[in-house]
């Protein structure tokens, strides 16, 4: 894993350089402008993220022809640590504030900005046959609840949300993500399961999403950051604002993300 | 060959050939390199007071208990389906054969799927199960088994038959010229001549079943004390605590090979 | 053969086996107490009829019946499965099971008829006592010497009690050593034993010190059956002969003159009329550096095609016409510097001829 996105990386920084220096004249001589932006740059996105910034690079390499996005999706913490052992990066896209903030106080990023939360949602199997409406259904006995492992962020998110609404589930499974979750539900074996919005929307079809009041306790923020380490931080800064733009947002909200209000 | 010749052999021959010699030191150099990372990097000092944590011992004696049930449940299926693959002409042996070895090929998770398929709440077998006896085998110790065994029977299946294969088909005739019965045959004859083979299979199954993950968290799920043997508890511990996780590991290891040694001991010292 | 007619059999079987390219027929009869001799090369169907009789194979057609108990009957649909049938089966290599000491080796096929474990050891062990093995009991298959797995083996068949039991190259797995002392016990148990016996060899000296009735098969069919010393005189066939170490010849009787099939003519002394076996034991024919001169009406030239050392004489393979075996002394070879590739004559004495009817 760790090997495929280093060499990623690499592959990334040797195309900036190969970039740059062919095109340095027109850049250096036009600092700040973002009509005429070329080379690579490199994104490293939280795997949760992977269809929406794929489309968001595809998009943006459609409006700027001399730019290449390149993509790295993983585990919000493995990729911060990659960024402080000093992987050449221009954007950081996190699934929560606590890494984001590693990365700041490690002098690699500054200023980062939310630019969407997800919320949790009662998955369960289309038309809801055990009628759920409320987190407290699925709570009730003889129900089957599939929630992840507290270890893991959805798993978390759902202990703050039964907290905040002061049930006390008895799931039968904590499983180790989302997905199995997903299938746990999708398959029948469960009658409920606790996962992202952005997870039952992509789910479409296999299973429906209930929303629940005490989601809002458990807000799953994701900040993005300009990283210091990057070697195209003009491009960088462009797919950001990209990222921030109505568009950008147009294509996150699509994929069940919320705007961060 | 003469006789002259033959006699310094024995000693020439257990000296390997030097291009085997650093093959094999390579690859065990490969095999054991990752446990000497875990005891490398295991956080000792913080070991103990994980060891005696009681999540940690109830997912040891879970993982222990169930891994010992599905080697029992392998033996009672596996050894007549070893027999059957290695004396019948059945017309269909080979693609038997392969069946039966599916989940060594099958990933484990995709295992857990075809499990859920067949044996879950929507299943095949399972909703049946569900409607006669009120039976539901997922998020139950009880899946935990049925996923172990699933995965690790063929282990036993493919040492048994091996076995079998090795061993005179004729003893059988002796026995029945002897008037025992195809059955009396098998126990009196048949089994204690491939046991050997059998307790080696069973031994396979036994660690296979006892480091089992896949299936077994997709099929069974993962909830202390019913449903998460340790393999799980180490990748659950690998999301936030890889100290923890190292620990664990070892753990499992070092109780398998206790418990492989002691067996080894008793067993086969003959 | 006639003698087994008038007695009553208490083994009568008719076997037919077929396979691709291959098929056997054979017809037993043993009377109580009695030892048949199956002879025979490799493929002839030796080892096919005992495991035909034994119930370890299917036969194609036939019927066998041992002591009034139908085991086969292929029209009837009858098949009895080896275990229930009250046959025994001595294997060339044993097969005794290798995880069991010799007395629970023996006591096996009592167990398996449901004695207890205790009174079955008691009986194993008065076989072993039998057979001089008491002191081996509780020794494993791998602790014993060849004869004594032999004899184990055959306390093993003999302890289930069997009406008819089944030598298969019961001396083939020992040294020449023992082979002797073996055969000679073999012969004082089966003198013991009051079922019938089939022994299968391709050694006929098994088959003479053993059996009281041979049969000889070949290509799976019978092509010789009687007393021992019937086979050993008068081969019907060159394997026969040849086992015997004879020459066998085959021709046209016409008053004392028998024509053989490669044309040429032997005087003999008895006088027979049409198709005949002619036998010459390679000892009684003399060889000659150039053509004798005087009394012998039988000989011919030949040319010497081998020469091999066999105990203390020397056999000679001579092709004439007729090609024949013949046995002469180391010193003859030496004398008449006798290799291979030399012209000489053989003669023969009328007298020395044994003719019968085909």
């Amino acid at each position: 894993m760790n090997r495929t996105a280093i060499g990623v990386v690499a592959a990334g920084v040797f195309l900036a350089g190969c970039a740059s220096s062919t095109s340095s004249s027109s850049s250096a001589l036009q600092p700040g402008s973002t009509g005429v932006l070329t080379g690579s740059t490199v994104v490293f996105a939280a795997a949760s993220l992977k269809p929406t910034f794929t489309e968001l690079a595809k998009q943006f390499e459609a409006a700027h022809p001399g730019v290449k996005v390149v993509l790295s999706f993983g585990g919000s913490d493995t990729l911060a640590a990659q960024i402080k052992q000093g992987a050449p990066v221009d954007v950081f896209a996190a699934a929560n504030n606590t890494t984001m903030q590693t990365v700041v106080s490690s002098d690699d990023a500054k200023s980062p900005v939310n630019f969407a939360k997800n919320v949790l949602e009662i998955a369960v199997a289309p038309g809801n046959p055990n009628g759920i409406k409320t987190l407290a259904d699925v709570a009730k006995p003889g129900l089957k609840l599939a929630l992840c492992a507290k270890t893991v962020p959805c798993g978390s998110a759902a202990q703050k949300a039964f907290a905040a609404a002061g049930i006390d589930a008895k799931p039968v499974t904590y499983e180790q993500d989302v997905t199995s979750v997903l299938t746990k539900v999708e398959l029948g074996e469960a009658d409920a399961g606790l996962v992202y919005r952005t997870d039952v929307k992509a789910a479409a079809g296999k299973v429906v999403g209930v929303d629940f009041a005490e989601a809002d306790k458990a807000v799953n923020t994701y900040p993005i950051a300009q990283v210091g380490t990057g070697k195209n931080p003009n491009a960088g800064k462009a797919f950001e604002a990209f990222v921030l733009s109505p568009s950008g947002q147009a294509v996150l909200h699509a994929a069940g993300f919320e705007p961060d209000a | 060959m003469t006789l002259l010749e033959q006699k310094p052999l024995p000693a020439k021959t257990s000296r390997p050939p030097y291009v085997l010699f650093v093959l094999a030191a390579l690859g065990i150099a490969f095999l054991v390199l990752p446990l000497v990372g875990l005891l490398a990097r295991a956080p000792w000092r913080s070991a103990p007071s994980l060891l005696g944590r009681a999540d940690v011992t109830t997912a040891l004696r879970l993982s222990l208990e169930t891994a010992t049930i599905s080697t029992a449940f392998a033996l009672v299926l596996g050894v007549p389906i070893a027999w059957c693959l290695a004396r019948t002409r059945l017309p269909a042996r080979s693609l038997l054969r392969a069946l039966c070895a599916l989940p060594l090929v099958l990933p484990p998770v995709a295992g857990g799927i075809a499990l859920l398929l067949a044996y879950g709440r929507r299943g095949v077998v399972g909703e049946w199960l569900l409607r006669a006896f009120g039976v539901s085998l997922p998020f139950t110790t009880a899946g935990v088994v049925v996923a172990e065994t699933f995965v690790a029977m063929p282990f036993l299946i493919v040492a048994v038959e091996g076995a079998l294969r090795a061993l005179d088909v004729r003893y059988d005739a002796a026995a029945a010229s002897l008037g025992a019965s195809r059955w009396f045959t098998f126990r009196h004859v048949t089994l204690p001549l491939v046991a050997p083979g059998v307790a080696a299979g069973a031994v396979l199954c036994w660690a296979r079943a006892l480091g089992e993950f896949g299936a077994t968290i997709t099929f069974a799920g993962s909830y202390p004390g019913t449903t998460q043997t340790m393999p799980l508890q180490v990748y659950l511990a690998l999301q936030d605590d890889p100290q923890a996780a190292i620990v664990l590991s070892l753990l499992l290891l070092a109780v398998s090979i206790a418990v492989l040694v002691g067996l080894r001991d008793r067993w086969w010292s003959r | 053969m006639s003698v087994t007619d008038v007695e009553p059999a208490l083994l009568e079987a008719r076997l037919a086996v077929s396979r691709a390219g291959w098929d056997l027929d054979v017809d037993l009869r043993i009377a109580p107490g009695g030892v048949t001799a199956l002879l025979g090369p490799n493929g002839a169907g030796k080892s096919t009829t005992i495991q035909a009789l034994a119930g370890l194979l299917r036969i194609s057609d036939g019927r066998v019946v041992l002591e009034g108990d139908v085991l086969d009957d292929t029209r009837a649909g009858v098949h009895r499965p080896a275990e229930e049938r009250r046959v025994g089966l001595v294997f060339q290599d044993y097969l005794l099971f290798p995880h069991m000491s010799a007395r629970d080796n023996v006591a096996f096929g009592l167990r398996a008829h449901g004695m207890p474990r205790a009174r079955a050891r008691e009986a194993a062990d008065r076989w072993l006592a039998r057979m001089d093995l008491a002191a081996h009991a509780a020794r494993r298959p791998k602790e014993m010497s060849g004869g004594q797995a032999q004899r184990v083996a055959l306390a093993r068949a003999l302890a289930t009690e069997p009406r008819l039991l089944l030598l298969d190259e019961p001396l083939a797995a020992l040294d020449a050593g023992t082979r002797m002392s073996v055969r000679t016990d073999l012969r004082t148990h089966l003198d013991e034993f009051s079922g019938a016996t089939v022994v299968v060899t391709h050694d006929p000296l098994d088959a003479l010190v053993l059996a009281d009735h041979v049969v000889v098969i070949e290509g799976g069919r019978v092509v010789q059956a009687g007393t021992p010393t019937e086979i050993a005189r008068q081969p019907r066939t060159r394997y026969v002969a040849s086992l015997m170490g004879l020459n066998l010849l085959r021709g046209v009787a016409r008053q004392s003159g028998v024509v053989l099939e490669d044309g040429t003519t032997l005087t003999a002394v008895d006088d027979y009329d049409g198709p005949v076996f002619v036998v010459l034991r390679p000892s009684a024919i003399g060889v000659y550096g150039g053509q004798p001169h005087g009394s012998p009406r039988n000989s011919w030239p030949a040319r010497i095609t081998s020469v091999e050392q066999q105990g203390h004489a020397v056999r000679l393979a001579a092709k004439g016409p007729p090609d024949v075996f013949v046995d002469v002394t180391p010193q003859a070879v030496a004398e008449l510097g006798l290799t291979v590739g030399s012209s000489v004559w053989l003669t023969v004495k009328a007298t020395d001829l044994v003719v019968y009817e085909c």
